[in-house]
């Protein structure tokens, strides 16, 4: 199914929303557990590395081409023990160094500004199964809060499909 | 996003300072000595003491996921007959001491989606109006920072 941008006019910025997989729940499938990333971020953006090259021919012409872009993704927030999202970072980068699975985190982002057109309608979403997770700083002003720094780049195996949004819990379908 | 002073400030445009601004009277109308029963802007031409808000809180930081800081400015009118100097000063004394009783006690209220984060003192208690009945308002005013998050 074809999805569009949908609505009149200029978008929120909270129409696009980014969850960790902090988890699963159930069984025979299990479902994935998604927490918001961003909950006091200011600014955070969707960033698309599309590795351009120029050649230039001995006749004069440039010839430009792109790759499929390399997504990332940086959030700067107050650390908030109620929040699961950058609690898990916390506990993989700062507590454990663990490497490994900071380099194979799944991540869901949400274009909550697309529909589908169908009778229940979806959102444009796509997952990402081998995401780098990187915790830059973790400090700040004296007096003020505990601030976290991380950077996501989007990796691994690349789903799209469509999500629902049901009380700030995202459900995910895989396109068939 | 982070509102510089020379942009134009975004007001918060959703129920939450009322439900802030209800939060504060029913949380001060605990509060044994205070002077008077607070009410929500209202006082008598002689008496009262009512919470104000200065101005429509504002939006200071705005996060992506929807949620924002805000800022409420509100003070605390206790309006009152002193016939004395010692009266006036009593006054000050009492509205004063029912702002410091906020401020300690402010991490009580409990408001679903919304969280008060922050509270100061921006004035203690001082005559600001005086009528011709000789009524006078002695006015102490407040900052709040509130958090709903998206």
């Amino acid at each position: 199914m074809a999805y569009t941008v949908t609505g009149s006019g200029k978008i929120a910025r909270e129409k696009l929303v980014a969850y960790l997989k902090t988890g699963e729940t159930g069984s025979n499938p299990a479902v994935p557990v998604w927490s918001v990333l961003g909950k006091r971020v200011q600014s955070s953006d969707y960033a698309m590395d599309w590795q351009e090259e120029s050649v230039k021919d001995i006749l004069g012409n440039t010839e430009n081409s792109v790759k499929k872009p390399i997504i990332s993704q940086e959030f700067e927030a107050p650390m908030d023990a109620a929040e699961t999202a950058f609690c898990k970072i916390w506990e993989l980068a700062i507590r454990d160094q663990d490497a490994q699975k900071l380099s194979e985190q799944t991540v869901l982002i949400v274009h909550a500004y697309t529909t589908d057109g169908e009778t229940n309608p979806t959102y444009f979403a796509e997952t990402y199964d081998g995401c780098v997770i990187e915790a830059n700083t973790l400090g700040g002003e004296g007096g003020g809060d505990l601030v976290l720094s991380t950077k996501i780049t989007y990796g691994g195996n690349r789903v799209t499909g469509g999500a629902t949004i049901t009380s700030g819990v995202p459900s995910f379908t895989p396109a068939s | 996003m982070s509102l510089q002073s020379d942009s134009p400030r975004r007001l918060v445009n959703d129920d939450s300072p009322a439900a802030v601004s209800r939060a504060i009277v029913n949380l001060l109308n605990t509060y044994q000595d205070k002077p008077d029963i607070v009410t929500m802007e209202y006082l008598t031409e002689e008496n009262g003491l009512a919470l104000s808000v200065i101005q429509v809180p504002y939006v200071v930081e705005q996060y992506i996921c929807g949620g924002y800081l805000a800022a409420y400015d509100c003070e605390l009118i206790y309006r009152t007959i002193p016939t004395t100097d010692a009266k006036r000063l009593e006054a000050d004394e009492t509205l004063d001491a029912t702002v410091t009783w906020l401020i300690k006690n402010i991490g009580s209220i409990d408001l679903t989606g919304v969280t008060i984060t922050k509270i100061e003192r921006q004035s203690l208690a001082s005559l600001s109006a005086r009528y011709n009945n000789g009524a006078e308002d002695h006015i102490a005013s407040l900052h709040l920072n509130y958090e709903r998050i998206g």
